[in-house]
């Protein structure tokens, strides 16, 4: 098992980026199609069609804000390492469970006894693995990726070692792909109601036409 | 009624926002670019999905010409040029900063682009038929041909790749591999992804009817 | 059976016919085919380490655009002098019309290759031409043929056909055009491959088949009026 981290700074941004966009969309389309709907008929005063659209969006953002900050406030204080061992081939996602949990300091006891101290500060990009034990391992800290992998020294030895920060600058693609996302959604949206006002205005005009 | 599956559909989207997010855990080696991989994978199988739905409402026509299943299938084919231009985009800007590249001729990613071409030659078609029953003729045979056409590209590709001994890309062991979190998260996507689907589906299948009903109205007037 | 045969042979006898007369799909074809692979030489640089491994890809570069515009012509002199609305009138079945076009397609498309393999072969310095590729080579042009008829019918009827037949036929052919390159390939360069070449014309039999069987009964579809 693991031991980790992260606190996700910028990730819930993007998440509230989603539940707007969502927000915006549904919005949107009860504005166009609202008759579609079965909305009822409302006054003529745009001021009383704005608010009264703009309610089920405003629903979801709010929905969407608590969930965000429900979140966030689970993530705060510190919390601590969970006892487990390091194995070779360890892959990482499990120790993310714990979010934002700021590692301390512990020991770990190693299945066979060895130890594992270590300890990682908040902003700090260095990174002091101190072990007594054989077994190697990897782990994350902080804002960054910080890839420590392969054998620690055994039998009492201190190792330390500097290492430096290797960003995780890769978050501009993920906007941008859910951005794609919205982007076409939004533009599918748009061309079925230039469609759909023009046929609606035919339909009108036709029973015009027929009540005369 | 109807406003309901639109519900359905937002707060469903908004949870699986929420699951991949907050909740899902981020990928040791490719960081939280990974997170794309919620909305390329759903969104590739329902551009399958999609075009399946397109073979069959093709077949229903021409079996019985009935304007519905026109109207079923080209809806359906708009939606899976959408669903594949989100899984074209969305690949090459995944792929970059984890493979460093930003297209390779892999199998799934050419029969993919094959397709996509396929169908967008079906909606021009379309829009460049001079009526509507010729329109609908048309399109019925090549959403037919397009799907019947996959299984040849598929396996053209996939030996030419192995003949080449191209770079195939690591997606598979992506999938094999996966945490048990992120495949919930990637379940939950699925879900909402289809039911965005099923409701675009909806509405657009609408929008046709209501082009039919105008387009008869139009004749009627003119034939008196 | 000889209903359906003797249409068959009447339609493809009379695009012959016509095309005797005027030369004029096989000649603008041929006149391309030639610029295609002059063309492609120049673009991509060949020097002679490379010319076994890009010389198949370009002789069906040469094939299929040339195809392409020999189709196009097909159905667009037929529509313009109002024969093809004859034709249909004919109490013929439209799976007879579908192959006589496609046939005199396929004649058509043989001859200008069979003009472009010699010079392909001079101008890349290869030794001869071997049956195996001939076989290749008629497969390959049975797809195209087939594809091609039934695209050209469905874009003569649209607005911008000349780019919709382009666009209509290259994703589909794609795997014939692969399988056309890669078994080329094997029997120009004789090496020996992961996919034998036997696979590759396997694949080019199946898509033949396949779309021999789809076609006529699209083109019935297409052909309604």
């Amino acid at each position: 098992m693991i031991m980790l981290m992260m606190p996700l700074n910028d990730i819930p941004y993007l998440f509230g980026f989603n539940i707007v966009i969502l927000a915006l969309f549904v919005g949107y389309i009860l504005w166009v199609f609202g008759d579609v709907y079965g909305l009822p008929k409302l006054s003529k005063s745009p001021f009383v069609k704005i608010s009264y659209l703009s309610l089920v969006p405003l629903v979801i953002l709010i929905c969407g804000l608590v969930i965000l900050s429900w979140s966030n406030l689970e993530n705060e204080g510190r919390g601590y390492v969970t006892l487990g061992e390091i194995g070779s081939d360890h892959r990482s996602d499990r120790d993310l469970n714990l979010r934002g949990d700021y590692v301390v300091g512990s020991l770990i006891e190693g299945s066979d006894g060895n130890s594992t101290v270590f300890e990682v500060t908040s902003d700090d990009i260095t990174i002091s693995v101190i072990t007594s034990s054989d077994i190697p391992g990897r782990f994350y800290s902080g804002k960054c990726n910080v890839f420590l992998e392969g054998e620690f020294n055994s039998d009492n030895i201190f190792w330390s070692e500097e290492l430096t920060c290797v960003p995780d600058d890769n978050l501009g693609y993920l906007l941008s792909a859910y951005g794609i996302l919205w982007i076409l959604l939004f533009g599918y949206m748009i061309f079925n109601s230039r469609k759909y006002r023009e046929l609606r205005d035919i339909l009108n005009s036709c029973t015009i036409v027929s009540d005369l | 009624m109807r406003i309901l599956l639109l519900f359905v559909v937002a707060i469903l989207l908004s949870i699986d926002m929420f699951l991949i997010f907050m909740w899902a855990p981020t990928e040791v080696h490719m960081g939280h670019v990974q997170r794309i991989f919620y909305i390329h994978v759903p969104s590739a199988w329902i551009a399958f999905l999609a075009f399946g739905l397109v073979f069959l409402g093709s077949i229903q026509y021409l079996r019985t010409r009935e304007q519905k299943w026109d109207n079923f299938a080209s809806a359906s084919a708009e939606l899976g040029v959408i669903f594949t231009t989100l899984v074209l985009v969305t690949g090459p800007i995944w792929a970059k900063p984890v493979w460093g590249i930003w297209w390779t001729w892999d199998v799934r990613l050419t029969t993919t682009l094959v397709l996509w071409l396929i169908y967008v030659s079906y909606l021009m078609v379309r829009s460049y038929s001079d009526n509507h029953y010729q329109a609908s003729r048309y399109s019925a045979v090549l959403g037919i041909i397009g799907v019947i056409n996959l299984p040849l590209v598929y396996f053209a590709v996939n030996w030419w790749n192995t003949q080449h001994q191209r770079l195939v890309l690591g997606i598979g062991s992506t999938e094999a591999g996966l945490d048990p979190d992120m495949r919930t998260t990637l379940y939950f996507s699925l879900l909402a992804f289809s039911s965005l689907f099923v409701w675009l589906l909806w509405f657009r299948v609408f929008l046709k009817k209501t082009e039919d009903m105008v387009r008869e109205n139009t004749r009627l007037g003119t034939d008196q | 059976m000889r209903d359906f045969i003797r249409p068959v042979f009447v339609i493809a006898w009379k695009d012959i016919m016509l095309e005797l007369r005027t030369k004029d799909i096989v000649v603008s074809a041929l006149v391309f085919a030639l610029m295609v692979i002059v063309i492609f030489n120049f673009a991509l640089n060949i020097t002679p380490p490379m010319v076994d491994s890009l010389a198949p890809g370009i002789l069906w570069l040469a094939f299929a655009f040339a195809g392409v515009l020999a189709m196009g012509r097909a159905f667009i002199t037929e529509g313009d002098q109002g024969s093809l609305d004859g034709l249909l009138l004919c109490p013929v079945s439209r799976d007879a019309i579908f192959l006589g076009k496609m046939s005199s397609m396929f004649l058509f498309m043989v001859l200008i290759e069979s003009l472009v393999l010699p010079i392909f072969v001079v101008l890349f310095n290869f030794d001869s031409i071997s049956f195996k590729l001939i076989a290749i080579v008629l497969l390959g042009t049975l797809g195209f043929a087939t594809c091609g008829t039934l695209f050209s019918s469905i874009a003569f009827n649209l607005r911008s056909r000349e780019i919709m037949l382009p666009l209509l036929f290259f994703p589909v052919v794609t795997p014939i055009i692969i399988a056309c390159v890669e078994a080329s390939l094997g029997v120009i360069t004789d090496t020996v491959n992961i996919i034998g070449t036997g696979r590759w014309i396997g694949l080019i039999s199946v898509f033949d088949a396949i779309f021999l069987v789809l076609c006529p009964w699209a083109f019935g579809i297409v052909m309604e009026e």
